[in-house]
């Protein structure tokens, strides 16, 4: 397994020798890394990996059984409140509009007030989808289902934004624009982001580096050497294919 | 414009149906005993509803289907939300639950006489009876379904055990639940109707015995009438609660 090498100085998510299991089968094996501020890691492996419960332990929804997980420095015990995490399926709520269910998380927390308002505008307007402030989910498209999942992860304002193949159900074209989107808007805000994906592509596009998962760990890191600000042609370029290449390389085994 | 067509071609159906009952009857020489033809029933029914004959009957049947209807939706309902949420009791008490309703109403009617005397109480009871357990089951197995992923979306949001049943099984299952208790309104008749066959001395249900007591056929048929008339107006308000409620869930505006 190589060892992360990316300096103490900003991480916000560390994972020490963690493991977890169901009923004796491991899922998570000795498993260390870390996640700094800022920084867009992606995570690829075959489906059973453990990519997804590695996702449930870095939330917080489940505990480690072996090891350490550290937000800011303090054990996490119960779901982090500072993260956003955004499904495969948009999961929004039938009987809410797109206004209501961007303002979940502050209903829940009972903390909704006037400048809510202006944030979900503020947020309809950013993922380019003001016109549907009123309409309900069944009446939007999948790309503008996710795109209200994305902004209801955002509203309280995340420092880590959690997305488990978020875009694996759109087509292409919506898929290579929300991947831009997505960026732009961490990059602004200044949020980390662990994307769990199994498109190699799109990995490469939007990480900072990559993180190959097999068998309930990691066991190669592929730091993406290409410019902070991305844009559709970068696809094109020499550069962006040798990193593929070499990712899905090691995928295969 | 095809949905008035649609209802106009049912209206003219049921309208050519009770022609062909009437031309029989009077062809075939069928005896008002075995058959009245649709016209005896109606001047039955118009007499009898003049007369001011039917009404305490029906307002007794009314007071039962939705006394009965009432209580057995309000327990079925929230014991399928507690049986659905709390599934470690569900396991102890489910086989019990399923007993009460294996054992054949019409046996307990003696029973609730001896336990209720007579009068409406037994009928109101029986009939929550009845409806009690579709509302139970319905309810119950849509709050054990709903989307694993959402409910671990709001455990990610911090959202507490009551807030995640509340604002988010009972939310999602309210489609379900509304599908059983329209299922309890057409059962909630059946209840209250049989049981004033046993025990009763007022109700349409009584007076369908006392029509064949006195071999009075269109009597039954008329007290039938009224009855599925009844029926039809608490299912026709139970559809218009339903979209009220429902005005913005996807399955709903998909029909």
């Amino acid at each position: 397994m190589n060892v992360d090498t990316f300096s103490e100085s900003s991480v916000l998510l560390e994972f020490k020798e963690v493991s977890f299991s169901y009923s004796s089968q491991p899922i998570i094996s000795s498993l260390s890394w870390n996640l700094k501020k800022g920084e867009f890691q992606s995570f690829l492996g075959r489906s059973g990996c453990g990519k997804s419960t590695f996702l449930d332990i870095a939330s917080g929804l489940m505990k480690a059984q072996q090891g350490i997980v550290e937000y800011n420095g303090q054990p996490v015990l119960k779901p982090i409140s500072d993260i956003g995490f955004v499904f495969q399926c948009p999961t929004l709520l039938d009987w809410m509009n797109v206004s209501e269910n961007i303002l979940l998380p502050k209903l829940l927390n009972h903390t909704t007030s006037v400048c809510d308002r202006d944030q979900v505008n503020e947020l309809l307007v950013d993922l380019g989808i003001a016109s549907c402030e009123r309409a309900y989910p069944w009446q939007l498209s999948g790309g503008q289902q996710s795109r209200v999942a994305i902004a209801r992860a955002l509203i309280n304002g995340p420092k880590i934004l959690m997305m488990d193949e978020p875009f694996a159900a759109l087509d292409a074209i919506t898929r290579e624009e929300l991947q831009e989107l997505l960026l732009n808007i961490c990059r602004t805000h200044g949020i980390a982001v662990i994307f769990v994906t199994h498109d190699v592509q799109e990995a490469v596009f939007l990480s900072d580096r990559v993180c190959l998962m097999s068998n309930g760990q990691i066991v190669e890191y592929f730091p993406i050497n290409l410019p902070k600000i991305r844009v559709s042609e970068i696809r094109y370029e020499k550069q962006f294919n040798e990193q593929t290449a070499k990712i899905k390389l090691a995928l295969m085994g | 414009m095809s949905h008035k067509f649609d209802y106009f071609i049912s209206l003219l159906l049921g309208i050519l149906f009770l022609f062909l009952w009437e031309f029989l009857t009077h062809f075939m020489q069928i005896s008002a005993l075995v058959l009245p033809s649709p016209s005896s029933i109606f001047l039955t029914l118009t007499k009898g509803l003049s007369s001011g004959y039917f009404l305490p009957h029906l307002l007794q049947t009314l007071g039962e289907v939705l006394g009965g209807l009432l209580l057995g939706s309000i327990f079925g309902m929230g014991g399928g939300i507690f049986l659905g949420e709390v599934i470690s009791f569900r396991k102890l008490v489910m086989p019990y639950v399923v007993m009460t309703q294996i054992i054949p109403k019409l046996a307990l009617a003696p029973l609730f006489i001896v336990w209720f005397g007579f009068g409406s109480l037994p009928c109101v009871v029986m009939t929550a009876l009845i409806c009690f357990f579709p509302m139970l089951e319905t309810t119950m197995t849509a709050i054990d379904n709903v989307d694993v992923q959402k409910i671990k979306l709001f455990k990610i949001l911090g959202a507490s055990r009551f807030q995640t049943l509340i604002k988010l099984k009972v939310a999602c299952s309210l489609p379900y639940i509304f599908s059983g208790f329209r299922v309890s309104v057409v059962l909630s008749l059946v209840g209250a109707v049989v049981s004033e066959f046993i025990g009763a001395s007022r109700g349409l249900g009584t007076l369908i015995i006392v029509g064949q007591g006195s071999m009075d056929t269109p009597m039954i048929f008329a007290s039938m009438t009224l009855i599925t008339a009844m029926g039809l107006c608490i299912y026709t308000l139970t559809t218009l609660l339903e979209s009220y409620f429902l005005k913005n869930y996807a399955l709903n505006r998909r029909r």
